[in-house]
């Protein structure tokens, strides 16, 4: 059912974002993505991650530079539908006296008359899209009395229904449980098997390997973008994330019985926690657990 | 007739002095309440203490304590309210405050004349009358001291309450501190303005000396002067064109708080303009 | 039993009883979209801003609706670019322009006295209105009714999720101006039943009372609506008997019949929670 040419892309050219007070949020950010892909669009806060969604949504307009949609502008893009958008849960008002048939029913808006009034087939695919994401015995709920991964599904559903052919996800894995996580990660493979593109924007870096296929590293401009095997080097998130980003080395392993690898572990939100052989406790640093390491030491002599 | 004229009548003078002493009280007052984000707040306590003022004009007791009660009654059970539904706070404000005030419109016609309305509404500071004077220059005086005495914690409490209470400080005694504050302040300006404006008077000075400073301390000062200033220009101006004085002294406010946005120094839009 | 017939045997209070229930129920209607939206002090404001604009249309001689509405949309206008120029917040903001408007539209009613004279204004006079008034007030609440049946949809996605709305292709600019002229709008027409200080109680309370007693919107507009309507009608019927200020007898009909829903409501009123809470406790 959509449109068959041109070729589906986002196209983003040195895209410039200043806001009125004169702040410049981007600059000169570039990038380009084809049919069929999952990007992560990664950064700290405050890098410009949602300035750059907005722009791509056409909320902002660059002061510089463009944005195309399969080669058209992002007003167009727009006006077909072509855009979904699933927010952050922190920007939704979740005491509406809406259910969540309602809120899947809103993706159609775009779609129907004047009035707004559902046909037949705007019910079909809300009821599809509530069942694609497992919803469909929550569909009389008011959407306040949801758990955090079902809200998140609920608002999945809302752009499935929307069919558009490009999904933007704002922090998607943020307070979900581990279910809805493998629900949606599953969801955006076969939307991207479909030829839809998916941007992500998330924090979440160890997510990012497991199902982006592209990723793009944003610190006030477009650093990288490319494949994530090629992209998403130790590097690269290096100079994303400054000295933001928490790094622990595990050359000296409180275990004496390392194998001489090293393992190096990013993340930028928490600490990890981390077990090694036997199910010990890593430390990151060896200095005041002498006594530890002779334990072990001892430990692995006997 | 020339522009000294209104200075040789003792009504004048009185009201000019008068109205001073209210509009610095709001003044000091409007900066916490701007900060806090509390301006809703001060118009629905203006508007709640008409049952409060009917009730105790028909019970013969000093109007301000009706005032007061009535203002305190609005507060709590707005946040009662707030607290145990899941209702938007500025619409809870709005149920609670208009109930409060059409409950006193009904008993108003029922037990009162039309004059008495008018005053309250809308003030009457050249006609205010010896007990009424000594009403607001005691509720006025009260007000000044303590917010000058707790100026610190208010300022801690609308700044940051959390922190406030991580500190020991007791939060919702300064919760209903300010809003004492607020309703004693309401009825010190029932003379001069009437209920229907003091809220231009509890939020407009402290709007202009936010314009003008960054500093809390100067804010204050600022806000006061400007708020003085205005009220004795409205009564001025008033004499003049023979107008409604609290408008007047409304009208003045406005006035300088649109001097302060065009020609503030730092944030005002010429200068801005001017670096841009 | 004809006691309770007197006040439809007089003209005024028949006109009274029906106006007030049509501006009760169109009111209620928006209300919904307003205490959903966080705009009760927009509501308060606008209500009050609008009264300069009765007095400049009468020394203009304009119907006063019109002159009303332009200074409610001029007032909604500056409130907008002042936001958009200065740090301070949104409800400072608001407070200070209102007010201003209001004190000039004072002013110019102390010099200039119009057809309305103050009092009406600030408490409305529904038992005087004149017919050509009545008129105004129909085409106002027809014109309202008709655009919310129409759009009420768009707007309360618009409340709802602006970011979604826009990423639909909706002009969401259009629709924030558009809740704004109703909003002037519904106030101009509930100037004349309930005064400047008062419109906002219709414009809030029904909301509010639907919003305690559903969890969809499609009921809420309908209950709220009910709810408005009657509030309307009883309130000015009632006023005959108290002999008490119209405007007045509604807006506390209306607060009474959302303390009701505030205790009794099934699932969100106050004794449902403490009953909750109490088998939460004993299991």
């Amino acid at each position: 059912m959509r449109e068959i040419s041109p070729p589906l892309s986002i196209e983003v050219a040195d895209v410039t974002v200043a806001y009125a007070n004169g702040i410049v949020a981007l600059r000169d950010a570039s990038f380009k993505l084809g049919p069929g892909v999952i990007c992560a669009l990664v950064g700290v806060n405050g890098s410009g991650k949602s300035t750059l969604f907005k722009a791509i949504m056409g909320f902002i307009r660059p002061v510089k530079g463009s944005v195309r949609i399969a080669g058209k502008s992002v007003e167009q893009a727009r006006r077909g539908k072509r855009i979904a958008y699933v927010p952050q849960s922190e920007e939704v008002d979740w005491t509406f006296p809406v259910n969540v048939w309602d809120v899947v029913m809103m993706g159609r808006y775009g779609h129907m008359n004047f009035m707004r009034l559902p046909s037949a087939t705007d019910k079909r695919i809300v009821a599809e899209s509530l069942d694609r994401v497992g919803m469909s015995d929550f569909k009389e709920r008011q959407i306040g009395e949801l758990s955090g991964g079902q809200k998140k599904r609920v608002f999945l559903a809302r752009a499935l229904a929307q069919r558009g052919s490009i999904m933007l996800l704002d922090e998607p894995f943020t307070g979900v449980d581990v279910t809805t996580e493998e629900t949606i990660i599953s969801l955006l493979r076969a939307l991207r098997d479909d030829g839809h593109i998916i941007l992500v924007s998330t924090h979440n870096l160890g997510s990012v390997p497991e199902f982006c296929d592209h990723v793009v590293l944003v610190n006030r401009t477009v650093l990288a973008a490319g494949p994530t095997d090629d992209v998403f080097t130790e590097k690269n998130l290096t100079l994303a994330f400054g000295g933001v980003l928490r790094q622990f080395h595990f050359e000296q392993s409180t275990i004496q019985e390392h194998d001489g690898r090293t393992v190096k572990l990013l993340t930028d939100d928490e600490r990890p926690l981390v077990f090694g052989k036997d199910g010990h406790l890593e430390y990151k640093d060896r200095e005041g657990r002498e006594k530890l390491v002779k334990e072990r030491e001892k430990e692995a002599g006997k | 007739m020339n522009l000294l004229t209104p200075f040789q009548y003792s009504f004048m003078n009185e009201a000019l002095m008068i109205s001073a002493l209210v509009g610095a009280v709001c003044a000091v007052l409007s900066c916490y309440l701007v900060l806090k984000g509390w301006s809703l707040m001060g118009d629905a306590i203006s508007h709640a203490v008409l049952p409060g003022i009917v009730a105790a004009y028909s019970m013969g007791l000093p109007l301000a304590v009706g005032a007061f009660a009535s203002g305190l009654l609005c507060a709590v059970a707005t946040g009662w309210i707030k607290s145990s539904t899941r209702i938007k706070e500025d619409t809870v404000m709005g149920i609670v405050f208009t109930g409060l005030f059409a409950l006193g419109l009904v008993m108003f016609t029922k037990i009162q004349t039309e004059a008495h309305l008018n005053h309250i509404l809308f003030g009457n500071i050249l006609g205010i009358e010896r007990d009424d004077m000594i009403q607001t220059i005691i509720a006025a005086s009260v007000t000044l001291v303590v917010v000058l005495v707790m100026r610190k914690d208010l300022l801690l409490f609308c700044f940051d309450a959390a922190h406030a209470r991580a500190i020991g400080l007791n939060t919702s005694m300064l919760y209903y501190v300010l809003l004492s504050l607020l309703a004693g302040t309401i009825v010190a300006s029932l003379q001069s303005v009437g209920i229907i404006l003091v809220v231009a008077m509890l939020v407009t000075p402290g709007c202009t000396a936010r314009l003008l400073t960054d500093r809390f301390d100067r804010m204050l000062l600022i806000a006061v002067a400007s708020s003085v200033l205005a009220s004795c220009i409205g009564v001025y101006v008033s004499f003049f064109i023979n107008g409604a004085t609290g408008a007047c002294i409304v009208l003045a406010q406005a006035l300088l708080f649109a001097l302060a946005l065009l020609l503030g120094p730092k944030h005002g839009l010429i200068a801005r303009r001017f670096r841009a | 039993m004809t006691d309770l017939l007197t006040p439809f045997h007089y003209d005024y209070m028949l006109k009274a009883i029906l106006v007030s229930g049509l501006i009760g129920g169109v009111c209620a209607f928006l209300s919904c979209f307003i205490t959903l939206k966080g705009w009760s002090l927009m509501g308060d404001a606008l209500s009050h801003a609008v009264v300069p604009g009765v007095s400049l249309a009468w020394l203009v001689g304009l119907p006063f609706s019109v002159g009303a509405f332009v200074a409610g949309i001029l007032a909604a206008l500056s409130m907008g670019w002042v936001k958009r120029h200065t740090r301070l917040r949104e409800d400072a903001v608001i407070g200070v322009i209102f007010t201003s408007w209001f004190a000039l539209g004072l002013l110019l009613l102390s010099l200039y006295p119009s057809n309305l004279n103050l009092r009406t204004i600030i408490f409305g006079n529904i038992l005087a209105i004149s017919d050509p008034d009545i008129l105004q007030v129909l085409i106002i609440s027809g014109i309202s009714i008709l655009v919310l049946t129409l759009k009420w949809r768009d707007l309360l996605l618009y409340c709802f999720d602006e970011s979604h709305a826009r990423s639909l292709g909706m002009n969401t600019s259009f629709l924030h101006f558009l809740l704004l002229s109703l909003l002037a709008a519904t106030a101009v027409a509930a100037l004349q039943t309930v005064g400047a200080c008062l419109v906002v109680a219709m414009l809030v309370t029904p909301g509010a009372t639907a919003y305690l007693l559903t969890d969809r919107f499609g009921k809420m507009l309908i209950i709220a609506t009910i709810t408005g309507l009657l509030c309307g009608v009883l309130g000015a019927y009632g006023s005959y008997f108290l002999n008490g200020s119209t405007g007045g007898c509604i807006v506390v009909l209306q607060t009474l019949v959302f303390l009701v829903v505030l205790f009794l409501a099934p699932k969100h009123g106050l004794l449902a929670a403490r009953r909750q809470r109490r088998i939460a406790a004993m299991s």
